[in-house]
């Protein structure tokens, strides 16, 4: 969780601070607010910079008509801009753009033409089909393939044929081949179009033999198994089972994991189509497979629309691979009608990770007729079962076992007691509250007991409906319980939260008692809103011990820095966040705290934020910290009040911080205009 | 790949659309595999998956602890643009399987290897589509790192890359294998909300910058190869702050704050409000963020501020029933005592990857789409983009889902896709 906040703080400075840096190449919003017109003439200026010509390139690209494609074609031989130039040529509508592409291929080589091509793919401009076919067999391999890659993506029958019998021969590009001959295939299918091409697209890369008759060549060897798989895989997709049931059953026998997954895809995806019945097919091939396999194929199968019959499952269910076992439980849960759920049931209520799995998989079955066979199954329950039926009280919500799940709270038996603690936490209201604290407090209890109780306790406080009357609950424990319980019940109240739970800790803040008064301004500096700011403040302020005040200081800049305003306010937070950053520099009393409450300024930039970093400057233990926030407000004001950030950028720079943030300011200056 | 020429990108396309060859398939020679599964070199057990690494850092590096703690992993090979990362991944992971980790500097030289199975992406941004599709056309099943894709054209070309291969793909949109999301987008799907009305994404603010920093001298290419580490994104001179990190709110590498934050934030709101099955048709920018809305009248409000105070990455989904708002915090706040009694768990407490690596492990075994595939990930990161484009124009945009592309607007749909740096495609 650490890590995690760390890194995405980390993500939100990176882009606040990243224009504050990028200064050297020019203002990129100024060129790119120029007309087309001007624009073109940074292109066709010698004297204008690459970056220059790079941003009005990339400007071009959304406003640019065919005016600007003379210019942009200029730039395609500089390694450098030529992707710049395609960006915008690839934009602009109409013909032109296609033809410049194309006259381009003549005089270009190596990278500026290998973008090219792919720019022509990228436009799918058939015209192009000629030249393509004609780099296939360039030397430059990037050439060659990339012009392999376009013709596929032209997508038509024509660059179909074509790709099928280049892949028909061995080279150096023949995985590129392939891969243009399935996109192209795949493009041809959108319209159901050209059905012969299509297979054959497949065909040609996935066959284990040469056809009878006919030109193109089969050579399954030229090919690596994925892309096999994948052309077997698009076959499959495209066409069903093609009438072929033996072809389904061969992959799924594969000893080639490869091949294997495929069957198991197309376990997945093939629907039933013509009559064919997929699932029976599958089914049948339960039987002949290794139990790693067979559970595999069986999860597969329970993710099918058409459902396996239940005797089917229920004969997996008695496998003695607990692989395929668990395979058939999770094709119980699957179908989700009340039969399978008599089945869990009783699977649930035996032992081993099979039987958790069921109860898990019960959760997921509603119905009032599985809540009765459950409640049903306690009467002549043993402990162990007993157990798993509370279990299933809980998570299933059944409220009307709340009576035995009562009872059981005192069952002689401890994992029944365990049980029926986790089950009342889910279900009772706040009435049944002391239920569980009476046995958190009892001294009485095991260890596992009074652990058991404080996790119900965690589920059940954040699930009662009325949150006042849970603290009010929760607080009339307090004065009597031992401390290590009483800490424990503060814990609570702050989950709880709310403006009564608020009302008790804060009440206690000044309690004689040292544990209480630790406990509660502990919870308060953890609040989880700002309602518990303006006591903080006070015990800042006004508590005569300096260990509260310190606490309650950190504990108000935290929610200053972390104040979450509700949005229909949202226009309040800046002033309130202020009005806090100047009461907690108002009350520290050490360099600590004030580095801490910096921090807050940063969240509301402006150019009061801006004068109150910069007046911490002459302070030498702020100076670093304040330098850094002046820069990084400075940033986002300069737009609205350059005269400011120059002001204040001076007195960064008169104060000489360290590391990056003086270079920073500089730059700042400068783009204040100072 | 979206056609400018018609500028018409049908339904049935967004699903079949093909994308060429990349790079990575220039024949190059297999290499006999090293290490192959095991410590002693003997082949390891039949379900043990054999990772490779692509650009690993610091999330990257959180992402690998995650999967290290699975039994069934093993990691065989790492590679990265910068010496020091691939050499750090390197020491880290050999401590746990033993000698034999291999390093690369260019990924398209460890992808032909035959006993990788599947690979772990957390470069910048910039790569994560192109390198996604790169492992695809090898034969590698994928977890990649958030965002998936800079643009709406990528986003497809994902999506139909996973499809044609028949890969299995998880984003690292971990929050949707986290219970307080699950347990919130439940009450969506389950009815107990009412009608949704408005589903929120706490997003960041959306800009990006232009401008470049300041040029210094290029390193040696075995130290970082800068020409690889911009890879399909357009030139621009050596920086080493770009290679740091800071890489982050520059627009060729940067998809802005809404896509950041986003790739979470609205991709768990269009899972609760459409069980991603729709995209918004009108994006409304505000100053920090844009307000979208469903065909069926439903709004889907990425915004800043204003939240609860339950953490980050907050959604807030509200309906005629009630509300319910979560966050990274894994605490809930709903709009009434009746809503809150449906708790029966206590949520997991934070953003732990963990659940969401042991999902992508066992759907290469099952072949089940994963929890974050890229048919639903390439959805949300459709519409975090349009809702980009919409920002920078600052004009309302209406968007055609099924078109995928904007309605009446030229200059919004040329914003869909940008050419990629040349030898690089999709």
């Amino acid at each position: 969780m650490r890590t995690t906040r760390r890194f995405l703080t980390a993500i939100s400075l990176a882009i606040i601070l990243a224009p504050a840096v990028a200064l050297a190449q020019g203002n990129a919003k100024e060129i790119m607010a120029k007309p087309a017109a001007e624009l073109i003439e940074i292109l066709k200026n010698p004297n204008s910079t690459t970056f220059e010509k790079a941003k009005a390139c990339q400007r071009l690209a959304i406003v640019g008509t065919k005016d600007a494609i003379p210019a942009l074609v200029a730039l395609l031989p500089d390694e450098k801009l030529n992707v710049y130039a395609r960006t915008a040529l690839e934009n602009i509508p109409g013909p032109e753009s296609l033809a410049a592409l194309r006259e381009a291929t003549k005089t270009l080589r190596g990278r500026p033409l290998v973008g090219v091509i792919d720019s022509i793919g990228q436009l799918r401009d058939a015209e192009a089909i000629e030249i393509l076919v004609a780099f296939i067999k360039d030397k430059d391999l990037n050439v060659a393939s990339t012009a392999a890659n376009a013709l596929g993506k032209i997508g038509t029958p024509a660059t179909g044929m074509i790709l099928m019998r280049l892949a028909d021969q061995k080279s150096q590009i023949s995985n590129c081949i392939a891969d243009a001959c399935l996109a192209n295939a795949g493009r041809l299918a959108i319209n159901g179009d050209e059905p012969l091409i299509i297979a054959l697209s497949f065909a040609i890369l996935c066959e284990k033999e040469k056809p009878k008759s006919g030109e193109i060549i089969f050579d399954k060897t030229i090919y690596p198994k994925h892309i096999r798989a994948a052309a077997l895989h698009g076959m499959f997709r495209l066409f069903g089972g093609f009438g072929l049931p033996g072809h389904i059953r061969e992959q799924i026998h594969s000893s080639d994991k490869v091949f294997f997954n495929v069957g198991l895809t197309i376990a997945r995806e093939l629907r039933e189509l013509k009559g064919d019945k997929y699932t029976e097919l599958l089914v049948g091939e339960l039987d002949k497979l290794p139990a790693e396999r067979r559970a595999l194929l069986l999860l597969a199968i329970a993710d099918r629309k058409d459902r396996p019959a239940l005797d089917v499952i229920v004969k997996e269910s008695k496998n003695e691979s607990e692989a395929v076992r668990k395979a058939a439980v999770y094709a119980l849960t699957q179908r989700a009608d009340a039969d399978a759920a008599n089945v869990l049931i009783d699977i649930a209520l035996g032992e081993g990770a099979v039987a958790v799995a069921a109860k898990d998989g019960l959760i997921k079955i509603p119905g009032k007729g599985i809540d009765a066979t459950i409640v049903e199954k306690y009467a002549s329950a043993d402990g162990h079962t007993k157990a798993v039926l509370l279990d299933l009280f809980g998570d299933r919500g059944i409220t009307t076992a709340l009576p035995t799940v009562r009872k059981a709270l005192d069952d002689s038996e401890q994992p029944v007691r365990l049980a029926a603690l986790n089950a009342a936490a889910k279900l009772i209201d706040v009435a049944d509250l002391d239920l569980l604290i009476g046995r958190m407090l009892a001294s009485d209890k095991s260890k596992e007991e009074t652990t058991a109780a404080r996790s119900a306790l965690d589920i059940a406080v954040l699930r009662m409906g009325d949150r006042d009357a849970t603290a009010a609950r929760l607080a009339a424990h307090i004065d009597a319980a031992p401390a290590e319980q009483q800490s424990y019940l503060f814990d609570l109240l702050r989950k709880v939260s709310g403006k009564k739970a608020l009302k008790e800790v804060v009440a206690r803040t000044k309690s004689k008692d040292p544990a209480q008064k630790n406990s509660a301004t502990r919870v308060l500096g953890e609040w989880v809103n700002a309602d518990a700011g303006p006591v903080l403040l006070d015990i800042a302020k006004n508590d005569p011990e300096k260990k509260y005040q310190i606490r309650a200081l950190r504990g108000y800049i935290r929610i200053a820095r972390q104040l979450q305003i509700p949005w229909w306010k949202k226009s309040d937070a800046p002033a309130v966040k202020l009005k806090m950053y100047d009461e907690a520099m108002a009350v520290a009393q050490r360099a600590n705290e004030k580095l801490l409450a910096l921090d807050i300024l940063t969240r509301i930039p402006s150019t009061e934020t801006l004068n109150r970093a910069v007046a911490c400057l002459d302070d030498s233990a702020l100076k670093e910290k304040a330098a850094s926030t002046a820069v990084r407000i400075a940033d986002k004001v300069i737009g609205r009040n350059p005269k400011a950030v120059a002001e204040a950028m001076r007195k960064v720079i008169d104060a000489k911080p360290e590391g990056k943030t003086a270079d920073q300011a500089q730059q700042l200056l400068e783009r204040a205009g100072g | 790949m979206i056609n400018k020429q018609t500028s018409n990108l049908s339904r049935r396309r967004f699903f079949q659309t093909a994308v060429g060859a990349g790079a990575a398939l220039v024949a190059a020679p297999t290499l006999i595999p090293g290490r192959a599964l095991g410590k002693d070199g003997a082949a390891a057990p039949s379900n043990r998956i054999a990772l490779a690494g692509i650009g690993i850092r610091h999330r990257g590096g959180y992402v690998l602890d995650c999967m290290m703690k699975q039994p069934d992993m093993q990691f065989v090979a790492i590679s990265d643009v910068r010496k020091d990362s691939r050499e750090n991944v390197k020491r880290k992971t050999e401590a746990k399987y033993g000698p034999g980790v291999d390093t690369y500097r260019d990924f398209r030289e460890m992808l032909p290897r035959e006993d990788i199975d599947a690979v772990l992406i957390a470069t910048g941004d910039r790569w994560h589509t192109m390198a996604s599709i790169n492992a695809a056309k090898a034969g590698k099943d994928i977890y990649c790192e958030k965002p998936c894709s800079m643009t709406i054209a990528e986003s497809l070309a994902l999506a139909d890359t996973m499809r044609r291969y028949g890969r299995i793909y998880q984003a690292g949109t971990q929050r949707r294998s986290i219970d307080n999301f699950i347990f919130a987008k439940n009450l969506c799907r389950d009815g107990k909300l009412g009608k949704l009305t408005a589903v929120h994404a706490n997003t960041l603010h959306p800009a990006t910058s232009h401008d470049w920093l300041p040029e210094q001298p290029e390193p040696p290419r075995d130290v970082v190869d800068w020409d690889l580490w911009l890879g399909p994104t357009p030139w621009r001179p050596f920086n080493q702050r770009y290679v740091d990190g800071g890489w982050r709110g520059h627009y060729d590498f940067h998809g802005g704050g809404i896509l950041e934050w986003g790739a979470h934030t609205v991709d768990l709101c269009n899972w609760a409000g459409t069980d991603d099955k729709e995209t918004p048709v009108l994006y409304e920018p505000t100053p920090s963020g844009c307000n979208t809305t469903y065909k069926n009248g439903m709004k889907l409000i990425m915004r800043k501020s204003g939240w609860l105070g339950l953490g980050t990455c907050s959604v807030r989904y509200e309906g005629s029933d009630g509300w319910v708002e979560t966050g990274d915090s894994g605490r809930l706040e709903f709009s009434s005592g009746k809503l809150r009694a449906e708790q029966r768990k206590c949520a997991e407490v934070g953003t732990s990857a963990i659940s969401h690596v042991r999902n992508f492990f066992d759907s290469i075994k099952t072949r089940k789409p994963t929890h974050s595939n890229a048919e639903v990930v390439a959805r949300s990161h459709v519409i975090c983009h349009a809702a980009y484009i919409a920002w920078q124009l600052g004009r309302p945009l209406k968007f055609d889902p099924d078109k995928v592309e904007f309605i009446g607007d030229d200059e919004a749909n040329r914003m869909r896709s940008r050419a990629l740096r040349d030898p690089w495609r999709v």
